[in-house]
């Protein structure tokens, strides 16, 4: 490879595609609204998720323009631009004699023991991780390999045309993130690219101790924490799978909503616009995902009367975000000639008319393995299986639409999930025969599917006890997180 | 909580939630435990090529090899036997050489030349270009075949080209 070998380029890495997005993004969201002193665990972690996804336009459009200035310059220009966003919103917010909102209550200093104890161990698996180069599995084949023909240039239709990154239609969040960090070192790197996609999991693990922290007793959310870290998550967290990232642009997306509307304040609406569109460029699965999350809203507004999304005006405004995403991710593909396999398969045959045709047959078994993972403890911590059942604690008279809209979103997602693996084209063909053909992408893929939802099932799990509580608390989280 | 079946399922919920608690920290703990041996400096300073020495093991020395020998935008033919009778081995040729493929990236471009990789070599090889072709222990050589020129060999491989003028 055009990397060379022999040298350690954590540093530069750490620091231009670690800190200078979390810089970037620290600038955005506080524009948007969000304040440290609504929680430093909560800022943090929507940082580094807005800061890569506003870098990786920046990142993409040096790519596009030829690569005009030295990669190092790249971090610095997102930094510098958090800055101006930083300091362009605290002039903003004096001028209007404006105070920052403050926490309710001091962070648990246990739930913040227990997330340092956790991001120790998570370190530890990313450093072992980090051991092996990318040179296997789906961190080669389709994130790594795609980031690498980005950066080193040259013709990628010629690339994409002799297959060398697979799946080269799948969005660009994660590959850009990795060419930031060749970027910042300025060449292509065996491991160290794995860093910017690590940190997506340790800012997963903020954001979801603070939203437990909100909703569920100490004991509990420490329960429910640590359970979460230890199933697949801790698996894929170390590698450049897009999965983690996907899971935590999910759940701040409907942490999000949920927030916006217990509490109205349009700064959560800007955030989940964010979190969608980073949702969207992360990988396909993140559509299907989105489309569940708007089916839910859809049935919250009917079922309960609460709103699901703000009136028609401005803040329709902040859906351009998203709905950029997938145009630009389109409008990349399409000049590629690049396609989904499961949306259009090489026989013309679409994904409905695969689960039409196959889908009896195909049921019974996709059924199972989904079955065989929720009662896994080490693939899913039974946070699915409690979640699916929670709604059985809920207090009579507790307020519907706090619990009914995490959950909605993750068991509609799963039957989502069911429905693309009953047309899926794995076993279309080939002398492995038919059944192994789907086995085996039950096998390589249902578990990060899975993986997807945990986090967004523990906030589903942990709003339903909540509102199986007192109606004093509030099951969106009246409480203040650090 | 004063309904009983709310409160019961609340409680039961969250025994099986401490007990996944308990059981992944255990997990937790293991997964740490036996990584136990493996310095956490030599983690963070240890150089690249340490770290291809380990996840390429043997094949180190092919892709070094290659590496010498390839030319940009040359292409490397391998066998990739395809039945279902030897799937398991088409797995780990497959995984063997994804490994091949990427540590070589960007030439030459490790390619799955199916069961004739030296018929499918000299089928897409237009004037003017060149082919690689690795061949593995036991895997026939060409030799006996016009263009074809040993460039390379090392334990348990050897490389090819075919060039066509």
């Amino acid at each position: 490879m055009a990397a060379a070998a022999g040298m350690n380029a954590l540093l530069p890495t750490f620091c231009g595609a670690v800190v200078a997005p979390a810089v970037l993004g620290a600038g955005v969201v506080f524009a948007c609204g969000l304040a440290p002193q609504q929680g430093w665990r909560v800022f943090v972690a929507w940082a580094y998720l807005v800061g890569h996804f506003a870098q990786a336009w920046l990142t993409a459009g040096w790519l596009v323009a030829g690569q005009p200035v030295p990669g190092w310059a790249l971090p610095l220009v997102g930094a510098a631009v958090g800055v101006l966003c930083w300091r362009w919103a605290l002039v903003r917010r004096r001028s209007r004699g404006e105070v920052p909102p403050r926490r309710d209550v001091p962070g648990d200093p246990w739930q913040r023991l227990t997330v340092v104890a956790l991001a120790v161990v998570l370190l530890e698996r990313c450093s072992m991780q980090s051991l092996q180069p990318i040179v296997t599995s789906d961190e080669a084949n389709i994130w790594s390999a795609k980031a690498w023909v980005l950066f080193t240039g040259g013709d990628l239709g010629s690339w994409f045309a002799a297959n060398y990154v697979q799946h080269a239609d799948y969005p660009m969040l994660d590959p850009l993130a990795q060419v930031l960090a060749f970027a910042s070192s300025g060449r292509a790197l065996w491991w160290e690219n794995r860093l910017p996609l690590q940190g997506f999991g340790f800012a997963l693990l903020l954001l979801l101790s603070a939203a437990l922290e909100r909703r569920l007793p100490r004991g509990l959310a420490i329960a429910v924490l640590v359970a979460f870290t230890s199933t697949t998550f801790v698996h894929f967290a170390p590698t450049v799978y897009a999965d983690v990232l996907l899971a935590f642009a999910l759940l701040a997306m409907v942490d999000a909503v949920a927030r916006w509307r217990s509490s109205g304040s349009p700064v959560w609406w800007r955030l989940a616009c964010w979190a969608a569109a980073a949702m969207l460029a992360t990988k396909n699965e993140g559509a299907m995902l989105a489309v569940a999350a708007l089916l839910s809203a859809v049935v919250v507004r009917i079922g309960t009367g609460v709103p699901s999304w703000p009136k028609p005006g401005a803040a329709w405004a902040w859906l351009l975000v998203p709905l950029l995403t997938v145009v630009a991710g389109q409008g990349f593909n399409a000049a590629y000639g690049l396609s989904n396999d499961l949306t259009v398969a090489a026989d013309g045959s679409s994904l409905l008319a695969r689960i039409l045709a196959r889908g009896g047959e195909r049921l019974g078994p996709v059924l199972a393995h989904y079955l065989g993972l929720i009662v896994d403890g080490a693939v899913s911590g039974w946070l699915v299986l409690a979640m699916l059942l929670a709604p059985l604690a809920v207090r009579r008279g507790a307020p519907r639409a706090h619990w009914w809209w995490p959950w909605l979103v993750v068991v509609t997602a799963l039957v989502g999930y069911v429905l693309v693996f009953l047309g899926t084209t794995a076993d279309a063909g080939g002398p492995d025969g038919a059944a192994r053909g789907l086995l085996w992408h039950l096998a390589t893929a249902a578990d990060r599917t899975l993986l997807h939802l945990l986090p967004t099932a523990a906030l589903a799990l942990a709003t339903c006890l909540a509102s199986a509580r007192p109606a004093s608390v509030d099951a969106d989280g009246g409480r203040g997180v650090s | 909580m004063k309904e009983p079946v709310q409160r019961t399922v609340w409680w039961l919920l969250a025994a099986g939630l401490l007990w996944q608690a308990v059981a992944g920290t255990a997990r937790l703990a293991g997964q740490v435990w036996q990584s136990r041996d493996v310095g956490l400096v030599a983690r963070c300073t240890e150089g690249t090529d340490e770290r291809l020495r380990r996840g390429l093991g043997a094949d180190l020395a092919i892709v070094q090899g290659l590496r010498e020998v390839a030319q940009p935008g040359e292409w490397l033919m391998c066998r990739v036997v395809f039945t279902a009778e030897a799937f398991d081995a088409r797995t780990g040729i497959v995984a063997r050489l994804t490994r091949l493929r990427h540590a070589l990236f960007p030439w030459p471009l490790v390619t799955n030349g199916g069961a004739e990789p030296i018929a499918a070599a000299e089928a897409a090889t237009p004037p003017g270009r060149s082919t690689l072709l690795l061949v593995l222990d036991g895997e026939p050589t060409p030799n006996d075949r016009t263009g074809w020129h040993g460039v390379a060999r090392g334990e348990g491989f050897q490389a090819w080209r075919l060039r066509r003028e």
